[in-house]
């Protein structure tokens, strides 16, 4: 089991929560066609790492609130947690949520 | 336990429950007596309520005056009594629980815009049960991995969770008593289950 600190509720079982996606890929500005590149690349492009992984996971059994969770994906080892405006940053040992 | 509205014109709710509640002692009752009370709480209104961001602070003053319950800024925290309760439901999100008396939707509408205010009538929608006694904890402790002991879940503490697989809000009235929020539509499912948990501590329904 793992278990998601809801920066809102707490730490919670991950059965509560309904994953969303990959949290690093943003929205192109406009949706005029000579951005084409950028729109395929976000509704259909996805990283497969190994290793630390940026997600978007929804407290859905919760808050309801989109959280933001820094995932390795060899050990599922959650790593940091956050509202998705946050940056969680990356500093010497291992990732850690910003101020 | 019946609340509120006794007057006979008054077109009262029918509980989800009402056919499968047997009243007595059941399980192992042991000589100290039941370990648990197990009770509806039977009609409520349960209204969500939603402020616009922009507007939140006075318009939640406005209602807390109104309504004369103050609204929990805290995550996971409630404010007020059987009369009339506030639950932390998410950011700029609450929860009003009383006894079904007056129309509680119409009294906020005609003193508040509908842009400023949102409000979704659960009332149809949820039933709750009352859970009380020495071993009341030990029971949440099968039904979720969130942590229920006393230090982390205290009176006027609320979490919403998972609670035996079902979507719950549960509300710590006091030490030992918590009341239940569940969907009405498997509010008799989760009655079994509850019951069923409940009955190596011994328990009984009033």
């Amino acid at each position: 089991m793992l278990i998601i600190n809801c920066p809102l509720c707490g730490p919670r079982d991950h059965a509560e929560f309904t994953y969303i996606g990959d949290a690093t890929k943003n929205r192109p500005k406009s949706d005029d066609i000579s951005n084409d590149d950028a729109w395929y690349d976000y509704v259909y492009l996805r990283d497969n790492p190994k290793g630390l992984h940026e997600e978007l996971w929804q407290h859905s059994f919760g808050c309801r609130c989109f959280v933001k969770v820094v995932r390795n994906t060899v050990t599922h080892q959650i790593i940091a947690t956050g509202m998705p405006k946050e940056d969680l940053i990356l500093d010497e040992k291992g990732f850690e949520r910003s101020v | 336990m019946t609340e509120g509205n006794t007057n006979k014109n008054f077109l009262r709710r029918q509980s989800a429950l009402a056919h499968v509640i047997n009243y007595g002692q059941f399980g192992n009752v042991s000589l100290n007596g039941p370990g648990l009370f197990i009770c509806e709480r039977h009609p409520l209104t349960i209204l969500q309520l939603e402020t616009a961001k922009s507007k939140n602070p006075q318009t939640l003053a406005e209602i807390s005056n109104l309504l004369n319950v103050e609204f929990p800024q805290t995550n996971n925290t409630c404010h007020g009594d059987d009369e009339r309760r506030s639950l932390w439901l998410g950011p700029n999100r609450w929860l009003i629980v009383e006894p079904e008396r007056d129309c509680l939707q119409t009294l906020i509408k005609t003193k508040f815009s509908s842009s400023d205010v949102f409000l979704t009538d659960l009332s149809h929608g949820r039933s709750t049960v009352r859970l009380k006694g020495r071993e009341a904890r030990e029971v949440l402790m099968k039904g979720s991995g969130v942590d229920w002991h006393l230090n982390s879940f205290g009176t006027d503490h609320c979490v919403h969770t998972k609670l035996f697989d079902l979507a719950a809000t549960v509300d710590c009235r006091d030490i030992d008593v918590f009341d239940i929020y569940i969907a009405r539509g498997f509010a008799e499912d989760f009655w079994d289950i509850l019951l069923d948990s409940a009955e190596e501590f011994g328990y009984q329904v009033d």
